[in-house]
């Protein structure tokens, strides 16, 4: 018997692959879903990791840094905020 | 004075005690001699005339002597008692001879024949009336004078007594059943003459004249009122037969329904009011009141059949049409209901009815009863049963989610209706939002007193939401929806979801966009797929260190916390496959940098085609049926231990497998040695297979199995609670936990949901239930 294979239809899901914990530090909503101003996960709502490791939903971050109260310090280590570079 | 007089007593001469009885008091001696004169020639004269009176055959005119005798009684006073005497002459006269002369001695041989019971009804009255005529004839010669006030009453008196003879004879059983027949035919011919209108005219000329004549005795007689009760009779037995045979379940009858009721109408006030009228005296309300009372049986029909109408429906329209116009009185409203939920109870709303039938029936019910009265109380009283059965159906969430996504499943039944309902209904529903509290709607009238004290106008006609009112909250059915569509869409081969996207959209109109917002993502994860998939075969894309797929691989990558958990208990691919997949991961990873893939292997769908020495088949399997019909490649047998380890596998699930492949001839199991299955490479004759089922299994977690994993982040309240309380019964743990539970976590689970999580729990032998108490298992 030989057996063809077609067409397979396989069934993934995505996972953010460096990121430490499962929830974003600020809204504490998981990675893989939105931030709250968010509709769609994924490339609409993209994270972002600094420097000290930590990983925030990008959006939450970012409206993080423009408050005054941030002065640009990640908020779990409050260590200076940057982005990693890899 | 009320002595009988008899002649048998006149004729021996005893009369003159009886003749002087009055006179008793003037016992003078004076007077006696005179007495005894005048009582001789008062014998005489007395004699003179009885004898005339007797009935007899031949009548004669009285001669002259007997008027003076006559004259002669008058002036004694005699008269009223000549009366007396002659009234029971009649009687024994009449009972005599008279009541068997009615008597017809063939009744049974004439009731089989309409003709001779017509002829035996005129025969019996003509010979009433002939003794009547007899009886009157000397009454109308003595008792002549008008003026005089004695001889009004006598003749009253003796009219009385002689219709109560008649009376008697009449109410004889076999004249009433000769009667009854008489009248049931000829209003049966009525009835049938519609039907050949023009041959039927001189007949029923005929039969009117024939009736006119029974009239005239009947007149004559003076017995109208009785004829008019045999007539009433006949009457309130027949319309109900004659409706019931020609207006049941006029659906089914080929003829045209439309002027219904115009029919009847015309029936009652033409040929059977002019037949009864023909017999009976008539008045302006005889038609009115027996239109009243044929439209009184239609309803009755209508009521009965109500059940079978709504099943029919639309075709039964036109007994709606009718039961509309006669459904009028507050009794037959309540009939209706009364029988309608009956015949609910005993025809519907049991275990053998399935539930899609059960929905369907319930939307014809909404729309039959919306037509028989638009406001629609009626139908809030019918629904309330149904849908209080319906919400007790485990089932029926899904069954109408289905329905309404137009999914084909063989275990709920086609209700595809309701998806061609939604995509019609959400075009018009929101401009038709009518609003109870509309103050200035001058055309307002208040519900109908009948109206359940909870009656709300709801939506008109609009069957998917009272469907969705079937619950208190839609968030069943969005659970539903969430599982339905992701079976439907994790079905799709080639990432075609144009229907699912049109029906998200009409959905979207009922329920709300944020509710169904995990279906939007869900949608957009395929579209998205659709993208990548593209991308990631496109040949102009691979990367350096980077494999480019097979053609045959595609995939679809979603975003796991928006789908329904899934089922994925792993399984080991074919070598070619996985090493594919994980040349896709890479690429994926490439394309969208920081994110990678995990497979759900068991999740999909492939197209395989098998090459056997002898044929060649195609299919469309779910993935661990390609893998276990791949590994045969290797080897024609293996035992299902084998299959289990290299599949890594669980037994039913590989048992299941197999199962599939055995029933489409490719694998068979060896006679010799059970639990090994043998590949047949040329087709076999086999005999009579059996099998598991071969039901297609979701691959997510149905709602039931979620609500269960959700309720267990209350297990350990219940633990406690159990710790401190050996055992309990349901409703008090159902009752702790609203109140121990904190606010933050909520606790909002009802006692059915409770009840099914502890079950779960016995399963896995942590509790115990005892005598309906629950308690931790030691």
């Amino acid at each position: 018997m030989k057996v063809t294979i077609n067409r397979w239809n396989a069934v993934s899901t995505w996972h953010w692959d460096h990121a430490q914990e499962e929830l974003c530090g600020i809204c504490r909503v998981a990675f893989e879903g939105t931030c709250p101003t968010c509709k769609y996960p994924g490339d609409d709502c993209p994270l972002i990791i600094g420097e000290c490791k930590h990983a925030f939903h990008m959006h939450c971050l970012l409206k993080w840094l423009t408050t005054e109260s941030s002065k640009g310090l990640c908020p779990m280590c409050r260590r200076k905020f940057k982005t990693a570079t890899d | 004075m009320s002595r009988p007089v008899n002649p048998w007593l006149a004729s021996k001469g005893l009369l003159y005690d009886i003749v002087f009885q009055s006179a008793d008091r003037q016992s003078d001696a004076q007077l006696l001699q005179h007495h005894e004169d005048s009582a001789r020639i008062a014998t005489a004269d007395w004699q003179l005339v009885t004898a005339w009176m007797m009935p007899q055959t031949m009548l004669h005119s009285p001669g002259s002597t007997v008027m003076e005798a006559t004259v002669r009684l008058r002036q004694r006073n005699l008269m009223d008692r000549l009366l007396n005497w002659y009234i029971d002459a009649v009687r024994s006269h009449f009972a005599l001879h008279g009541l068997p002369a009615i008597k017809n001695p063939n009744i049974p041989g004439i009731l089989s024949d309409l003709d001779s019971v017509g002829n035996g009804v005129k025969r019996v009255l003509a010979t009433l009336c002939d003794a009547s005529r007899h009886y009157m004839f000397p009454i109308s010669f003595l008792y002549i004078d008008n003026t005089n006030k004695v001889d009004r009453l006598a003749r009253t008196r003796f009219r009385h007594s002689l219709n109560a003879m008649i009376d008697i004879a009449l109410s004889d059983h076999e004249f009433q059943l000769m009667a009854h027949m008489l009248v049931e035919h000829h209003l049966a011919s009525c009835g049938k003459q519609d039907d050949n209108e023009m041959v039927d005219d001189q007949g029923e000329a005929q039969r009117l004249a024939f009736l006119a004549e029974i009239r005239e005795q009947i007149d004559m007689l003076e017995v109208q009122d009785r004829m008019e009760r045999i007539v009433a009779e006949v009457y309130h037995k027949f319309m109900p037969r004659y409706i019931s045979q020609k207006y049941v379940r006029i659906w089914e009858q080929e003829r045209s329904v439309e002027p219904l009721m115009v029919e009847l109408k015309n029936l009652i006030y033409g040929p059977i009011s002019r037949c009864i009228s023909a017999l009976i005296r008539r008045d302006e309300f005889l038609e009115a009141r027996l239109y009243e009372l044929a439209t009184e049986c239609l309803v009755k029909l209508g009521i009965e059949e109500m059940f079978d109408i709504v099943i029919y429906f639309p075709d039964s329209m036109p007994a709606l049409g009718y039961l509309r116009t006669c459904l009028k009185t507050q009794e037959h409203r309540a009939q209706l209901v009364t029988a309608f939920q009956n015949a609910c109870q005993a025809r519907l709303l049991h275990c053998g009815a399935n539930t899609s039938d059960i929905i369907s029936f319930y939307m014809s019910t909404i729309r039959a009863f919306k037509l028989l009265e638009p406001r629609g109380v009626l139908l809030d009283k019918v629904s309330r049963s149904i849908r209080r059965y319906l919400r007790d159906r485990e089932d029926t969430v899904k069954c109408i989610v289905n329905g309404m996504l137009d999914v084909e499943d063989p275990n709920t039944g086609d209700l595809s209706e309701l998806s061609k309902e939604l995509a019609s209904a959400s075009s018009t529903q929101n401009v038709s939002s009518a609003d109870d509290n509309d103050y200035s709607d001058m055309n307002w009238v208040p519900d109908p007193v009948d109206a359940a004290p909870d009656f709300r106008n709801k939506r008109s006609s609009d069957f998917i939401g009272s469907l969705l009112s079937l619950y208190d909250n839609k968030e069943v059915f969005v659970k539903e929806i969430v599982v339905v569509l992701a079976n439907r869409l994790l079905d799709l081969s080639n990432y075609e979801i144009e229907r699912e996207m049109m029906h998200l959209e009409l959905l979207k109109v009922l329920f709300g966009e944020a509710d169904l917002h995990n279906c939007d993502v869900m949608v957009k994860d395929i579209l998205e797929s659709k993208r990548v998939d593209a991308n990631i075969h496109d040949p102009t894309t691979v990367a350096s260190g980077t494999y480019p797929v097979a053609d045959v691989v595609h995939a679809s990558m979603l975003s796991r916390l928006f789908w329904p958990a899934f089922r994925d208990d792993g399984l080991v691919l074919p070598p070619f496959i996985e090493e594919q997949l994980n040349r896709y991961s890479a690429k994926f990873s490439i394309l969208k940098s920081a994110r990678k893939l995990m497979w759900l292997k068991r999740l999909g769908s492939v197209d395989v085609t098998l090459e056997l020495e002898d044929r060649t088949l195609d299919f469309t399997v779910s993935p661990d049926r390609a893998s276990l019909i791949y590994l045969f490649q290797e080897r024609p047998t293996y035992t299902i231990d084998e299959l289990k380890a290299r599949l890594s596998m669980d037994e039913t699930a590989t048992r299941r497998a197999v199962g599939f492949w055995i029933k489409n001839d490719v694998l068979k199991e060896d006679e010799t040695c059970s639990d090994r299955y043998i590949l047949l490479e040329r087709a076999e004759e086999t005999k009579k297979k059996v099998l598991l089922d071969d039901a297609a299994e979701s691959s997510v977690q149905t709602a039931e199995e979620k609500a269960t994993e959700e309720m267990r982040i209350y297990w350990s309240y219940i633990n406690g609670m159990l710790t401190n309380i050996p055992a309990l019964p349901i409703d008090r743990i159902q009752s702790f936990l609203k109140m121990l539970i904190p606010k933050e976590v909520g606790y909002s689970r009802n006692l059915d949901e409770l009840r099914d999580f502890l079950t779960v729990m016995v399963a896995e032998e942590k509790l115990e239930y005892v005598s309906g108490n629950y308690r931790l298992k030691k």
